[in-house]
């Protein structure tokens, strides 16, 4: 079980490194943040899974104290960019939204910033580091999930006027999709912590829920960034059937 | 806070029908709503499709004759009284999330 699990990460992060690359390319490109926000975001993500996983996967020693705090600091401060990235999109214009980014990102700051002081970066509920990261990084998981649903439903409507491309509605539906397969791997993950905290011990059932979440994740990405022709061509095969509904009603 | 492109249309069908500015502002709203359009980021284009499509049914429903004339003239005025920075709009998310797939 461990040696799929870290197989399944290793190549979750070879993912989110691909998309960020493409992402970063494309910012370069517009000179557009939001696609800059989400590539810095993918970058850090990318490289927590693939360097924190290689080794363990290859039987290796493990990581040094220095490079594990490293690789969690990247990926606990690359979840801002994401906040960012949320906000932009969503609710440029909104000043609760822009509290919302502020207060995560002072618990992923105020997390990072006692782990850094403590030394170490622990994945226990006993922890005051890991409770105020994993504040911080649900926060964005559920926000994203609720705005993704919230404009797929918009979309559908603009779709119906010629207004939106069936792709581009689809593509927040697979967004809220990821948002929600992070949520649940957010409480995947307290409940590990709390089982190693409060109990002593890893779940390997936990381990492969986390893994599951993962892959679901990486499926609804690929199918956002890199849609294949017979996807597309569902897509606008099943816009139209629901254009020749409405029609007949 | 409502965009420039919504104040403007809803002045311009406020002089055009018997309605006050409360019954066209929340009619117009109505019409956003039910295109799915953000009335804080509407681009010229969207709300020409509202006045072609949903706008004429929505004033009839409400008593206005001539609906479909009033919109096609409202909309004529609002695109030429309309300054460039107020047909000017956000980048939208529709917009990011094209590009995000590359389509």
């Amino acid at each position: 079980m461990e040696e799929i699990s870290y197989i399944v990460a290793i190549l979750t992060g070879a993912f989110y490194l691909i998309a960020s690359q493409r992402l970063l390319r494309l910012s370069w490109r517009t000179g557009q943040r939001p696609e800059l926000w989400l590539g810095i975001t993918f970058a850090g993500t990318g490289q927590w899974f693939v360097i924190y996983n290689l080794p363990y996967f290859f039987g290796l020693v493990e990581l040094p104290t220095q490079i594990e705090n490293w690789v969690e600091w990247t990926y606990a401060l690359g979840v801002i960019p994401y906040l960012l990235f949320i906000r932009v999109v969503f609710r440029p214009k909104s000043s609760w939204a822009a509290a919302l980014t502020g207060v995560a990102a002072l618990f992923l700051l105020a997390g990072a910033g006692l782990a850094g002081l403590h030394g170490q970066f622990l994945n226990d509920v006993n922890s005051p580091a890991y409770v105020l990261e994993f504040i911080g990084y649900t926060i964005p998981c559920v926000w994203m999930s609720i705005e993704s649903y919230l404009s797929h439903a918009s979309a559908k409507k603009r779709v119906r006027m010629g207004l939106c491309s069936p792709i581009v509605a689809n593509r927040f539906l697979l967004f809220a999709g990821f948002g929600s397969c992070q949520s649940v791997a957010c409480l995947i993950d307290l409940l590990w912590a709390w089982g190693r905290g409060v109990a002593g011990a890893d779940s390997a059932y936990l381990v492969g829920l986390l893994a599951a979440t993962e892959c679901t994740s990486i499926v609804f990405l690929w199918l956002a960034f890199f849609p294949p022709r017979f996807y597309r061509r569902w897509i606008d095969n099943l816009s139209e059937l629901d254009a020749a509904e409405k029609d007949l009603s | 806070m409502a965009s420039a492109l919504f104040d403007i249309a809803a002045e311009r069908l406020e002089e055009s029908t018997d309605m006050d500015r409360l019954a066209v502002r929340g009619t117009l709203r109505l019409a956003l709503k039910q295109a799915g359009l953000d009335v804080d980021n509407l681009g010229v284009a969207q709300l020409r499709a509202v006045f072609e499509k949903l706008m004429p049914k929505e004033l009839e429903a409400r008593g206005v004759s001539n609906a479909a004339a009033i919109c096609r003239a409202a909309m004529n005025d609002v695109e030429s009284a309309a300054s460039t920075a107020d047909l000017a709009v956000a980048d939208s998310p529709d917009e990011i999330f094209k590009r995000l797939g590359g389509s």
